[in-house]
């Protein structure tokens, strides 16, 4: 087994960062392009706890290497992660823990992200990935494997930082932007069906 | 907005993902979200009936359920608050524990 873990800071608010990471894989974020799609399974608010639990589903497109193609015996271009996240409003903590649902037979892919707030305006983000490859036999291939996904998951975590980056300013814009116009709307007419109307079509368009 | 895995889900994908970003940042951070029943459940509804097909055809769907199981033990730790007593609220109570314990042992010794 082999460990990836990464910590990074993000100078936006603890809502701002929950929120966008809801939408960190739009196309606002021109870095995290393996991530090709991603579907929400389910969504449950805990009435006792006010705990939202969400299940993902995750698909990438991202190309092997040779080597690894040459074991699986197949293009393995695209791979689905099945991932469940916990928002605690309380503790104003959000978890989200994945696993691979592709080639698990092969290899096991457990990762943790957690994002708390350092202070008001400051989120702190903690990244741990537990990597096992499981094919019998060699012990060369099974390292080999496992040092590829920790290198796989340097690059993309240095992507992630960048791409969510980018959402995170253009969130923070669009809701500026949206502020101001309710304000602007709501001074010229006080018509709310309408206002709410504009406003689901910036939202689309966004 | 992301993509669905599956086309034909993305438009419904999309106005469900809308709803639920209004509503995760003006209603469920400012803790008044409703449980279950909300202004999205509906095109949750729909979307989730369009995705439910996809991933039968594609055979995601019994990948999924062994992950749910595997996931269990997640939920057993995550859904539930963490207590964040203060060591002295704790040191009352294990003195509280204590007394109470002494009082049952001498009422009953007697």
């Amino acid at each position: 087994m082999k460990v990836f873990s990464n910590e990074e800071t993000f100078d936006y608010s603890w809502e701002e960062v929950s929120t966008a990471n809801w939408r960190k894989y739009c196309p606002w974020n021109k870095k995290s392009t393996h991530v090709i799609a991603v579907d929400t399974l389910s969504r449950t608010l805990d009435p006792a706890t006010g705990i939202l639990r969400t299940e993902r589903l995750i698909t990438c497109r991202q190309s092997a290497p040779e080597f690894l193609k040459r074991i699986i015996g197949g293009p393995m271009e695209e791979s689905q992660v099945y991932e469940t996240s916990y928002v605690d409003l309380q503790t104003k903590t959000v978890t989200m823990v994945s696993q691979n649902l592709t080639w698990n037979n092969m290899v096991n892919v457990e990762e943790e992200v957690v994002y708390k707030p350092l202070n008001g305006h400051q989120t702190q983000f903690v990244q741990t990935a537990r990597i096992t490859a499981l094919c019998g036999g060699w012990q060369r291939i099974k390292n080999s494997i496992e040092d590829t996904l920790v290198k796989r998951f340097r690059e993309n975590a240095i992507k992630g930082k960048e791409g969510f980056e980018l959402v995170l300013a253009m969130s923070r814009r669009v809701f500026a932007e949206e502020r101001e116009r309710e304000k602007m709307m709501t001074g010229a007419m006080p018509n709310m069906a309408l206002l709410r109307e504009q406003a689901q079509n910036i939202r689309a368009a966004a | 907005m992301s993509q669905s895995l599956a086309k034909e889900c993305n438009e419904l994908k999309e106005r469900y993902d809308t709803c639920f970003l209004k509503w995760y940042s003006e209603k469920y951070l400012r803790g008044v979200g409703a449980a279950n029943d909300n202004e999205c459940s509906g095109l949750f509804k729909e979307y989730s009936k369009c995705l439910q097909g996809a991933l039968k055809e594609r055979g995601i769907d019994k990948l999924l359920e062994e992950a749910r199981e595997d996931n269990r033990e997640n939920d057993a730790a995550y859904m539930t608050r963490k207590k964040c007593e203060s060591p002295s609220i704790m040191l009352h109570r294990g003195l509280l524990t204590f007394l109470e314990s002494t009082i049952y042992t001498h009422s009953h010794s007697r």
